[in-house]
C-alpha cells in the first residue's frame, strides 16, 4: 500500500528530525527514549483522528436519530447513547478486549482481526464512546435550532432531508461546537486507557520506558508532550470554531 | 376517490385559486377555529382582523399546514391538500410531496421574519429557489439580487440576519418568499415585531405587491393599511368568521357588536 507505505516513512523522518533536532536541549533519560515517546505521540494522535472522525458521523447520525418521533429510530439511539455514555471507558475497554477477545478465532471468525488487535479495539471502543457523547451534544444543538426558521424552511417546501442538511445541522454544528471541543480534548486524555490493553500509544511507551529505568521523571515528558497535542488540537478547534460562526449583531456594520 | 376530494360545491363564481372549507382546530380543550371557510380569489388580497386569540393566525397557518386542521380542508387550484380522515385523530399528512409541492407555491411571511441565521441575505434568497424549485445557482443569484433591489436591501446581500434591523430583515423575507414565485403570498403580522419607525418600509413593499395585482392573504394589525389595500376583509371573532365584506362596508358600517367593539379599539 503506498499510502501506508508513505506515511510510515514520513513518521520514521518526523521522529528522526525531531529527536535529532531535540537532542541538544534534551536531558539524557529522555534522548534515550526519545524514538519511543514520538512512536506514542503518533500513536496517539492516529487514535484521536480516527476515533474523532468517525465518531463525529456516527454522532451526527445519532443526534438525528435521537430527536427524531420514529420510536424504532430514538429509543435505539437512546440506549446506545445511554448505555455507552453511563459506563467507564476502562471497562468498555476491556470487555471488548479482554471479553470479547477471549472467544478467539473460532469464536469471532472473521472480526477476530479487529479483536485480537488492542490497536484496532482501542479505536473501535474509543470512536463508539466519543459518538454516544458527541450524539448527545449535537442533540443539544439542534433542539435548539430557533423553532421559527424551521418552520420557515417547511413553509418554503423543503422536505425532511432538505431540512436537515440545510438549515438544521449547520446551525446545530454552530450551537454545539464548543461543547463538541471540549469533548474532544476528553477523548485525547481518555485514549491514554487504551495503553491498558497493550497499545503502544503515548501513555503506553511512557509505561515501557518507565518500567525499564523506573525514574519519575518519565511522567513528566509524558506530561509534555500531551500538552503540546492538547495546545494543537485546542487551537485547531478554535479555528474551526471561528470559521463556523457567523457575525452577529455585535458587529453590525451601517 | 374519496368524496371530500370533490371540488367545494360552493366555490365562488370567478374558481377562487384557494379555497378553505369548514376548518375546526382546537389546541387541548381550547377550540380556535370552529369551522370556518375561506376563499382567496385570484388577484385579490384578503386580510384577516380580529383581537388576538380570535384565530386569525391559525386559520393562515392551516393554509400552508403548518398547523394541521383537525377537521376541515384546504383546496388549492382544485386540488385538497391530502390529510388523512378527521374522524381518525391524529391527523396527518398523507402525501408529504404533494403538501412540499403546494407549500412552494404558497409563501409565509412570519411574524418574526424567521431568517436562517448561518445564511447570508442573498443566500436566504436563493435557498429556496435552488434547493427546493432546482433552479441553477447562478440564475438563483440573478434573481434574488434583483429582488433585494426591489425591496430596497440590494446593498446588504452579504450580511448575516442578525446585522440588519428588523424592517430590513421583513423585507429580506419577501423578497426570500417572492423568489418562490409564489401564487399566493400570506403574511403573518408581518409589522407585529418592528419598531413603529420600520413599520412604514415594510407596509410599502406589500403596498406594492398588492398593487401588482399578487394574490395575498394578510393577517395585520395595521388597520389604514388593511383598509386602503384589501379587496376583502374577514372579521374573526372566537374561532368564527363574524363578518366579511368590502373595506368599506366592515370599517363604516360594521353589522355585528364584537366588531364595532374591535374596531373601535384599534381605531384611534
Amino acid at each position: 500500500m503506498a499510502i501506508g507505505q508513505s506515511y510510515r516513512e514520513i513518521k520514521i523522518w518526523l521522529s528522526d528530525s525531531a529527536c535529532i533536532g531535540l537532542s541538544p536541549v534534551s536531558p539524557e533519560l529522555f534522548a534515550r527514549s526519545c524514538p519511543r515517546f514520538i512512536d506514542g505521540f503518533f500513536i496517539s494522535i492516529e487514535l484521536l483522528v480516527l476515533a474523532s472522525l468517525f465518531g463525529f458521523v456516527i454522532a451526527i447520525g445519532l443526534a438525528v436519530a435521537r430527536t427524531s418521533n420514529v420510536g424504532a429510530l430514538s429509543v435505539p439511539a437512546f440506549v446506545y447513547c445511554y448505555v455507552f455514555r453511563g459506563t467507564p471507558l476502562l471497562v468498555q475497554l476491556w470487555i471488548f478486549y479482554f471479553g470479547f477477545g477471549s472467544f478467539g478465532a473460532e469464536g469471532l471468525g472473521p472480526f477476530w482481526l479487529v479483536f485480537r488487535d488492542g490497536y484496532w479495539v482501542g479505536l473501535v471502543v474509543l470512536t463508539i464512546n466519543t459518538s454516544a457523547y458527541a450524539a448527545e451534544i449535537f442533540r443539544g444543538g439542534i433542539v435548539n435550532v430557533p423553532h421559527g426558521q424551521i418552520e420557515a424552511a417547511l413553509a418554503i417546501g423543503m422536505g425532511w432531508w432538505t431540512k436537515l442538511r440545510r438549515i438544521m445541522l449547520p446551525q446545530a454544528l454552530q450551537i454545539s461546537w464548543p461543547a463538541y471541543s471540549n469533548e474532544i480534548i476528553l477523548l485525547l486524555k481518555g485514549s491514554a486507557l487504551v495503553s491498558t490493553i497493550t497499545v503502544l500509544d503515548l501513555m503506553g511507551q511512557t509505561r515501557t520506558v518507565f518500567s525499564r529505568s523506573y525514574n519519575l521523571e518519565i511522567f513528566l515528558y509524558a506530561i509534555l508532550l500531551y500538552l503540546v497535542l492538547s495546545g494543537s488540537l485546542t487551537i485547531i478547534l478554535r479555528i474551526l470554531e471561528a470559521r463556523l460562526r457567523t457575525p452577529t449583531q455585535m458587529s453590525r456594520q451601517h | 376517490m374519496d368524496s371530500r376530494d370533490a371540488p367545494p360545491s360552493s366555490a365562488s363564481p370567478e374558481q377562487a385559486y384557494l379555497s378553505v372549507r369548514r376548518i375546526k382546530k382546537k389546541f387541548g380543550d381550547l377550540a380556535v377555529l370552529n369551522g370556518v371557510s375561506l376563499e382567496a380569489p385570484e388577484h385579490e388580497v384578503v386580510s384577516l382582523i380580529g383581537a388576538s386569540g380570535s384565530g386569525k393566525s391559525t386559520l393562515l397557518r392551516c393554509i400552508n399546514l403548518l398547523t394541521i386542521p383537525d377537521e376541515g380542508d384546504v383546496w388549492i387550484d382544485g386540488v385538497r391538500l391530502p390529510l388523512s380522515d378527521p374522524s381518525r385523530p391524529p391527523r396527518r399528512i398523507t402525501d408529504k410531496k404533494a403538501v412540499r409541492l403546494a407549500r412552494a407555491r404558497l409563501a409565509m411571511v412570519f411574524q418574526s421574519f424567521n431568517l436562517w441565521a448561518h445564511r447570508t441575505i442573498l443566500e436566504n434568497v436563493t435557498e429556496g429557489p435552488i434547493h427546493v424549485l432546482g433552479v441553477s445557482a447562478a440564475e438563483a443569484r440573478e434573481k434574488a439580487t434583483a429582488l433585494l433591489d426591489r425591496v430596497g436591501i440590494a446593498d446588504k446581500r452579504d450580511f448575516y440576519p442578525a446585522q440588519l434591523s428588523g424592517g430590513q430583515q421583513q423585507r429580506a423575507a419577501i423578497a426570500r418568499a417572492l423568489a418562490m414565485e409564489p401564487k399566493i403570498l400570506l403574511f403573518d403580522e408581518p409589522t407585529s415585531a418592528l419598531d413603529p419607525e420600520l413599520v412604514g418600509e415594510v407596509l410599502k413593499v406589500m403596498r406594492d405587491l398588492a398593487d401588482e395585482g399578487r394574490t395575498m392573504i394578510v393577517v395585520s394589525h395595521e388597520m389604514s393599511f388593511v383598509r386602503d389595500v384589501s379587496n376583502k376583509v374577514v372579521f374573526l371573532h372566537q374561532g368564527c368568521i363574524v363578518e366579511e365584506g368590502g373595506p368599506a362596508e366592515i370599517f363604516q358600517s360594521p353589522k355585528t357588536e364584537a366588531c364595532r367593539k374591535f374596531l373601535s379599539s384599534v381605531i384611534q
